[in-house]
C-alpha cells in the first residue's frame, strides 16, 4: 500500500485492541460467565442466544454505517453527508410507522417483518431521490444532496403525522425504532446482515482508490481515467446497500455514519485505503459501546442505543472538532 | 502525414448548454513542443484544452490522439498517455503530498490495487523532478501556493504520460513561483521529451518559455507559430484589443509586450 503513514500504524493497532476489548466487554459484561462455563443451560443460552448475536449486530451495524458514510462523503465530496441524508432513515421509518398502523397480524410475525419493511421503505426513498436527480451525464453531488434533504423533509412531515395517529404500545414501538435500538437483535438478523457485510465491506475497501480519486473532483478523476458519472452511481449504490440493511436492523442510529468517518479521519488521515478499515472499526466500537451502556446504565429500564450514541458520541465528536 | 505522436483537433465544435463556444477548430500541437494557448478571458482556450483531454465532449468533430478520437478511446488508456492539470484543482487539506502523488498512478492500478515497484519508482521520480524532497508526509493544506502547484504537477508526472496539458498553472502565483513552474515545464519538455500544452494569461511568460504559440479569439485560432511571429503589435491589437509596444529582451531576445492603451 502506497504512502501508508507510519504514525497511523500504532493507531490502527490501538483500534484493533479496542475492538477486541469492546467485544469481550460487550458479550461478557453482566453475564454469568462462570455459570455458562460450568454448564448452566440458562446462563449458556443467555450468552449464546442473546448476548453474542447482539454484540455481533452492534459491530456490524456500526461498521456498515460508518463505511457507507465515509464512501458517501467521498463521492459526494461533502463531509456533512451521512447515509440518512439520502432519505434512507426517513423512508424506513415511514414504512415502519405505516405498517405499525395498518398491521393486524400476530405480533411475532410483525417483529420478523419489521426489518424487511424498513429495508423496503429505505430503498424506496433513496430510489425516489435517485429518480429525481438522475441525468444522462450522471448526478451532480449538490443536486443529489438537495433532493435527499427535500425527500427527508417530506417524509419527516409524513412521519410526524403518522406518529400523531398512533396510540399507546404501538407508539412506544415506533419511538424506540426511531431512536435506534438493537433490542431485537438475534441470530436471524446476524444471518442476514453478516453475509451482506462480508461481501460489501471488502468490496468497499477494494474501491477505496476510486473514492480517493473521485474525492479530488470530477475533472481530476476523469483526467485519471475514471468514468466519473457511472462510478459515482455505483459507489452510491454500494453505500446504500451497506447502510440499508444496517438501518433496517438497527433503526435510527444512522448518524454513526457521520461520526465514525470523522473520528477515523482524525486518526489515520483522508486516504480511503486506510480510512475505510479505520472507519469500520471506529463505527463498530462506537455502536457496541453505546449499546452496552444503553442496556446497563439505566437498569431496569433500557435505553435505545441511538440515544446513548447521541448523548455520548456527539459531545466527543464536538470536542474533537473544536480541538482542531 | 504520419499520425503517430500527434495531438490535434479535427473540426472540433464545443458548447455549453446549446451555446456554441468553439466551432470547427483545427488545432495542431507540434510533437515535442511546448505550446502556449493565449487569448482573452472567455476566448475558449480553457474549453479547448479540456476537450483535448476529453474532460468535455465535443458537439461535433473530435480531438485526435495519434489520429484516433480521444472520446472513443478507453478512458484508462488515454490517462496513461495524456495528463491534464485543471485550473485550481482541489484536494482534502489533510491529504499528504505522497498520498496525492500516488493517486497519479491510478490508471496503472492492478486488480488487487497493490503498489508495484514501477509505481514506487514513478512516484519517486515525479517527486524528485518537482523538487518535493522532504515533503512526502506534509499535508497539502499546509503548503504554499507554489509548493501545492508543484505537488499537483508531480501527481500528473507520476501518471507517466507523453502529453501534459495545464490550465493556467501560474495563476495566483508570485513571480518567483511562476518562473519556478515554467522552468519545470521547460525541463520536462526538453529533457524528458514531453509534449506540453499550457494555457497562459501572461503573454510575456508565454513568449519567453513556449516554443509554439497559439492565439485564440472567439473560439477560433487567429495566429499560430513561434512567439516572435505571434507577438506583434498588430496581432495583439486584433486578438486582445490592446495597443502594445513590443520590445525584445536583452537577455534572450524573447519578445516582451508592454501594453499602454485599450
Amino acid at each position: 500500500m502506497i504512502a501508508l503513514r507510519r504514525r497511523a500504524l500504532p493507531r490502527l493497532a490501538l483500534l484493533g485492541g479496542l475492538l477486541l476489548f469492546a467485544c469481550a466487554v460487550g458479550t461478557l459484561f453482566r453475564a454469568d460467565v462462570v455459570g455458562a462455563l460450568r454448564g448452566d443451560a440458562l446462563a449458556r443460552s443467555f450468552l449464546w442466544d442473546i448476548r453474542l448475536p447482539r454484540t455481533l449486530i452492534a459491530l456490524m451495524v456500526g461498521a456498515g454505517l460508518g463505511v457507507a458514510g465515509a464512501v458517501l462523503q467521498g463521492v459526494l465530496r461533502n463531509d456533512l453527508v451521512e447515509p440518512g441524508i439520502l432519505g434512507l432513515n426517513a423512508g424506513a421509518e415511514c414504512a415502519v410507522l405505516l405498517s405499525l398502523l395498518l398491521y393486524a397480524g400476530p405480533a411475532w410475525a410483525g417483529a420478523l417483518l419489521l426489518p424487511i419493511i424498513a429495508w423496503c421503505g429505505g430503498l424506496a426513498a433513496v430510489g425516489l431521490v435517485a429518480l429525481l436527480t438522475a441525468r444522462r451525464g450522471g448526478v451532480r453531488p449538490t443536486q443529489f444532496l438537495l433532493a435527499g434533504i427535500g425527500v427527508n423533509m417530506l417524509l419527516g412531515g409524513a412521519n410526524a403525522l403518522l406518529g400523531l395517529m398512533m396510540i399507546g404500545r404501538v407508539h412506544a414501538v415506533a419511538v424506540t425504532w426511531q431512536a435506534g435500538s438493537l433490542g431485537a437483535a438475534g441470530w436471524e438478523q446476524v444471518a442476514v446482515l453478516g453475509p451482506m457485510l462480508a461481501l460489501l465491506l471488502p468490496l468497499a475497501w477494494w474501491a477505496a482508490p476510486l473514492v480517493n480519486v473521485i474525492a479530488l473532483g470530477d475533472d481530476t478523476a476523469s483526467e485519471l481515467g475514471v468514468p466519473v458519472a457511472r462510478r459515482r452511481w455505483m459507489l452510491i449504490a454500494l453505500a446504500v446497500a451497506l447502510s440499508s440493511g444496517c438501518v433496517a436492523v438497527g433503526g435510527g442510529i444512522a448518524f454513526a455514519g457521520l461520526l465514525a468517518p470523522h473520528i477515523a479521519r482524525r486518526m489515520v488521515g483522508v486516504d480511503y485505503r486506510l480510512l475505510l478499515p479505520a472507519t469500520a472499526v471506529v463505527g463498530a466500537v462506537l455502536v457496541l459501546v453505546a449499546d452496552v451502556l444503553a442496556r446497563t446504565l439505566f437498569l431496569p429500564s433500557l435505553m435505545p442505543t441511538g440515544v446513548l450514541l447521541a448523548v455520548l458520541g456527539v459531545p466527543y465528536f464536538l470536542v474533537l472538532l473544536s480541538r482542531r | 502525414m504520419s499520425e503517430s505522436h500527434t495531438l490535434r483537433t479535427d473540426k472540433l465544435t464545443l458548447g455549453y448548454d446549446g451555446r456554441t463556444v468553439v466551432e470547427d477548430l483545427n488545432l495542431v500541437v507540434p510533437p515535442g513542443s511546448l505550446t502556449a494557448l493565449v487569448g482573452a478571458n472567455g476566448s475558449g482556450k480553457s474549453t479547448i484544452l479540456k476537450a483535448c483531454a476529453r474532460l468535455l465532449a465535443p458537439t461535433h468533430g473530435a480531438a485526435l490522439l495519434d489520429g484516433a478520437s480521444i472520446h472513443a478511446m478507453k478512458s484508462r488508456d488515454v490517462a496513461k498517455r495524456l495528463a491534464i492539470l485543471p485550473q485550481d484543482p482541489t484536494a482534502p487539506a489533510a491529504l499528504t503530498v505522497s498520498e496525492l502523488v500516488s493517486y497519479g498512478r491510478f490508471p496503472y492500478r492492478n486488480a488487487l490495487g497493490l503498489t508495484s515497484g514501477e509505481d514506487r519508482e514513478a512516484m519517486r521520480a515525479a517527486m524528485e523532478v518537482a523538487d518535493l524532497h522532504g515533503f512526502a508526509d506534509r499535508p497539502i493544506g499546509q503548503l504554499s501556493g507554489g509548493e501545492r502547484q508543484r505537488v499537483w504537477i508531480a501527481m500528473t508526472l507520476a501518471q507517466d504520460t507523453e502529453y501534459l496539458l495545464l490550465d493556467e498553472p501560474t495563476a495566483s502565483l508570485d513571480l518567483l513561483h511562476q518562473i519556478e513552474v515554467m522552468d519545470l515545464l521547460v525541463h520536462l519538455n526538453r529533457e524528458r521529451g514531453k509534449t506540453i500544452v499550457v494555457v497562459l494569461h501572461d503573454l510575456n511568460l508565454a513568449a519567453r518559455y513556449a516554443s509554439h504559440m497559439v492565439a485564440i479569439k472567439d473560439g477560433a485560432i487567429r495566429h499560430a507559430g513561434a512567439p516572435a511571429e505571434v507577438m506583434t503589435a498588430e496581432r495583439l491589437r486584433e486578438v486582445f484589443g490592446i495597443e502594445a509596444e513590443i520590445v525584445h529582451s536583452e537577455r534572450d531576445g524573447a519578445p516582451l509586450c508592454v501594453a499602454y492603451r485599450r
